[in-house]
């Protein structure tokens, strides 16, 4: 090459002039080489970085352009986009590469620039990734063969390639059918306002609107490669939309929305092989039975001489009595104006055989530290029965066997540790492990109630407390109670009004409101109102069943519902719930494992909540869901059943906001009479997303 | 006497004739002193070349690392993304690594802690939504590869010359996200 000729010529020319020998002639000589290597490949290799990064640059700006063609123009074939990708590559690098689509690329100094595009999921949605690549020779000014040749580096080539992919503005799905379809009649209607509905069902219409049915969502996708519309339906993404454009919006084809508490750990106790139930029901052993117990003798004024207390008489049920006992029997039917055990002291364990019922006394009060009744405690006082006392610093354990039945005027269990337990061994009274049907207030004060027959109130109206703590029902199957049978479970809300839970201020900690209802929770239609605060309320063998006409209200809490538990909302009832969005778990570290084993609750949470997720259905759980025949339900939080069929009918409606996650997600949907289901995505960004537009995004 | 015909007449020519003919006698000890001296100069020539070739080659690669290294980190951050829609950043270790294989064996093995040579030093910035004057928004990587090079054949008598190049590469759609991605310490 020139370059080193002259080279040479300048080295020699140097030396020349003071010596005509070859000496240094020779070194030159030999070095040349070397030296034309070292300058050559820097010249080269700079040169195939140059055009390296330059192709690059191309190929990217026309992957991008593609992608970006394609969005705005609804281009959606290689030969279209191809153009704008083309120029875009020209322009990128001045034209130096001369590019030209392949088709047309004839002359040997353009290159051609291939494009593809394919179907791909970005971030749960579908879109489009655009490839584009280009190959051109690797020239060589130096190093190559042909060229001077000393390196011998072959003639090789260069390409590029850079995929793009479009990223869809953020349409979070607000209600995504897992497994099958949605389908509505009559005057029913789905409507998702800020989101998207969904049905992963892939065989079949997936969608079927018939009537004046109505599925209306920003996106409405499904997997399977029809919907179905006829009369008045309409299926599609204008909320003004007329049936002869219906279903023109749906995306066919579309890939299964992407289930967003799929992290989230199941809580089937089975399928975890987590106990998040406490199954122990450890009643803590009684003392032993004394041999004799002392009988109380209402006729006589002789139990101060025996050191167990004094019963003045005064008369038929005018007596007051204050006991003192270690051992009593003979505990059941008298009445007297106030029966005072323990008075006086926070202190002692109090055992009484032979049950403790029949009682008509005017006030009870049961001072004292423990208490073990066999027999059952059936208290019917006329005015007031109370456990504990506003003296008491320590607290009371009390365990009942036989059933409790309080039909006081008024109840309070002071704070304490209760474990009552319906069923009695070699007893033929199996019964609520709780039960009133007179009561006009009950106050259980927590904070720790292990109930082995559930809480049944079935008259009465009774207005009941359940303040915050840990509360364990379990229902009992042999529950024959003759005014519950047929009721059992573990809360049956017969009438009356409820509070579970203390109410907590925005800026406090809240209280550990856990609850388990095994066997289920009815509210009937002759309860009044209850009230969730907030907590977490798990449910399973039974459903949450609202009843018609009671009004239900809930602030910050979560239903965990698993193992044949689903929810059922029937005509007239009344719901407003919302799930917490402060002091709560986030879904993927519920429950959390490192809490496996570790004492109630077993979440570490104390009791709060899941974040976002009102009302969660295990994953196993089939059991079907319905809301019927004009209950009104308005939810802040998701409805999260995935394996569970929702059934809307009548004139009920489910009015959803959720922020994040989908509203609703159910195995399939059907709503049916003038059933409304309303969505709302209340968040601006939209699920999971942090690109608030359409764009395009380099990949690869 | 005879006269030699080649004596010169004149003493001053045949002096200066004589200094020729000692000067063709001495001409090989002269030309190695010569040749020593002009060597010295064709080495520095030679070398001169060769270290500016190398040093060409050098600058290149180094871009060349840097710029392949960013867009691989920005386009891996943006693939993350669209696979599990959350943007999650390589470290700065995965960086060197594209950078290595980039740059290719051009250049010694890079790192990011202090004192590689050369040092790859990775400045992850999340603007959010800001767009700060002279600042892209969103997540951001500015990637600085420095090397210090050193010519060959002159050991300890040329200080090293440092060589920088720095890119900044926007992570695209990233603007609502919190990711805090790890930057390197080197």
């Amino acid at each position: 090459m020139p370059y080193s000729v002259v080279l040479r010529s300048v080295v020699r020319a140097l030396c020349r002039l003071r010596d005509r020998k070859a000496a240094v002639a020779l070194i030159i000589a030999l070095s040349a080489p070397l030296l034309i290597a070292a300058t050559g490949l820097a010249v080269d290799v700079g040169y195939w970085y140059e055009q390296q990064e330059g192709l690059q640059s191309a190929v990217d700006a026309a992957a991008l352009a593609a992608a970006t063609a394609a969005e705005k123009y609804s281009v959606d074939s290689t030969n279209m986009a191809e153009p704008f990708a083309v120029a875009a590559a020209n322009n990128a690098t001045n034209g130096q590469f001369a590019f030209t689509p392949p088709a047309s690329a004839g002359t040997t100094t353009a290159t051609p620039l291939t494009l593809t595009s394919s179907k791909v999921t970005v971030n749960g949605a579908a879109s489009t990734q655009w490839v584009a690549s280009a190959t051109i020779p690797r020239r060589s000014f130096f190093s190559a063969v042909g060229g001077i040749g000393f390196l011998g580096v072959p003639i090789g080539q260069q390409s590029a390639s850079a995929s793009a992919d479009l990223v869809l503005p953020s349409s979070p799905a607000c209600l995504i059918a897992t497994q099958g379809a949605i389908s509505l009649s009559g005057a029913a209607s789905v409507i998702g306002t800020n989101c998207g509905i969904s049905s992963n069902e892939e065989t079949g219409c997936s969608m079927s609107a018939t009537g004046s049915g109505k599925i209306i969502g920003t996106e409405v996708a499904t997997e399977a490669n029809c919907v179905s519309v006829s009369g008045a339906g309409y299926i599609g993404t204008s909320a003004s939309a007329t049936p002869s454009d219906s279903s023109s919006t749906v995306t066919l084809n579309a890939p299964a929305a992407t289930d967003p508490l799929a992290d989230m750990n199941p809580t089937d106790s089975a399928a975890a092989g987590m106990s998040i139930w406490n199954p122990g029901w450890t009643t803590p052993s009684a003392p032993v039975e004394a041999a004799s117990p002392v009988t109380p003798d209402l006729g006589f004024n002789t139990w101060s001489a025996e050191g167990v207390g004094d019963c003045l008489v005064l008369g038929d049920f005018n007596a007051g009595c204050e006991l003192d006992p270690n051992y009593l029997t003979g505990m059941s039917g008298f009445g007297v104006a106030s029966l005072l055990l323990n008075e006086g002291t926070t202190t002692g364990t109090t055992f009484i055989t032979g049950g403790f019922s029949g009682q008509s006394n005017k006030t009870t009060t049961l001072n004292g530290d423990d208490y073990y009744i066999n027999g059952g405690m059936d208290v019917t006082s006329d005015t007031a029965l109370t456990i504990g006392s506003s003296a008491q610093t320590s607290p009371i354990t009390m365990v009942v066997n036989g059933g409790t039945v309080m039909n006081n005027g008024s109840a309070t269990l002071d704070p304490g540790t209760y474990y009552l337990n319906g069923a009695m061994s070699g007893s033929s009274y199996t019964g609520w492990g709780l039960s009133t049907d007179i009561s006009s207030s009950l106050a259980l004060e927590g904070p720790t109630y292990y109930v082995n027959g559930g809480i049944g109130i079935t008259n009465g109206g009774p207005q009941m407390t359940l303040s915050s703590g840990l509360y364990e029902l379990t229902s009992y199957a042999g529950n024959s109670n003759s005014e519950n049978s047929g009721d059992a479970g573990a809360f049956y809300a017969g009438q009356g009004t409820y509070v579970f839970g203390n109410p907590v201020s925005s800026d406090a900690t809240p209280a550990p409101n856990t609850y388990f209802f095994d066997g289920g929770l009815t509210i009937s239609g002759g309860a009044r109102s209850v009230v969730f605060n907030p907590g977490i309320y798990y449910i399973r063998n039974g459903n949450l069943d609202i009843g018609s006409g009671p009004t239900v209200t809930g602030n910050g809490v979560t239903f965990v519902l698993e193992g044949n538990a689903g929810f059922t909302i029937d005509a007239g009832a009344s719901v407003s719930l919302s799930a917490p969005s402060s002091n709560c778990v986030a879904p993927a570290n519920f429950p959390n494992p490192s809490y496996e084993g570790s004492a109630a609750p077993y979440d570490g949470t104390d009791g709060e909540g899941i974040c976002g997720v009102l009302i969660y259905q295990s994953r196993g759980d089939t059991t079907a869901d319905s809301v019927t025949e004009g209950a009104s339900g308005a939810f802040a939080g998701a409805i999260y059943a995935p394996n569970a069929p929702l059934t809307v009918s009548g004139g009920a409606s489910m009015t959803i906001s959720t922020s994040g996650l989908p509203g609703l997600e159910v195995a399939s949907v059907t709503d049916s009479g003038s059933g409304a289901i309303n969505l709302t995505e209340t968040s601006s960004s939209g699920s999971d997303s942090g690109s608030t537009s359409t764009g395009a995004m380099l990949v690869q | 006497m005879s006269k030699s015909p080649f004596r010169p007449e004149k003493q001053g020519v045949f002096t200066g004739c004589g200094a020729v003919l000692a000067f063709a006698r001495a001409r090989r000890a002269a030309a190695a002193v010569e040749f020593a001296i002009c060597s010295v100069a064709l080495l520095l020539f030679i070398f001169g070349i060769l270290n500016l070739g190398l040093l060409g080659l050098s600058l290149s690669a180094l871009a060349r690392g840097v710029q392949s290294a960013a867009r691989a980190a920005a386009v891996f951050t943006s693939a993350q993304y669209a696979n599990t829609g959350a943007f999650t950043c390589p470290s700065p270790g995965n960086i060197v690594t594209d950078f290595n294989n980039a740059a290719g064996p051009a250049l010694p093995s890079a790192g990011d802690a202090s004192g590689s040579n050369p040092l790859v030093t990775v400045t992850w910035t999340n603007n959010g939504t800001n767009n700060q004057a002279g600042d892209p928004p969103g997540l951001y990587l500015t990637l600085t590869g420095s090397y210090r090079w050193s010519p060959i054949g002159f050991n300890g008598l040329f200080p090293s010359i440092p060589l920088t190049i720095t890119t900044v590469t926007t992570v695209m759609g990233s603007q609502n996200q919190t990711t805090a991605c790890a930057s390197s310490n080197g």
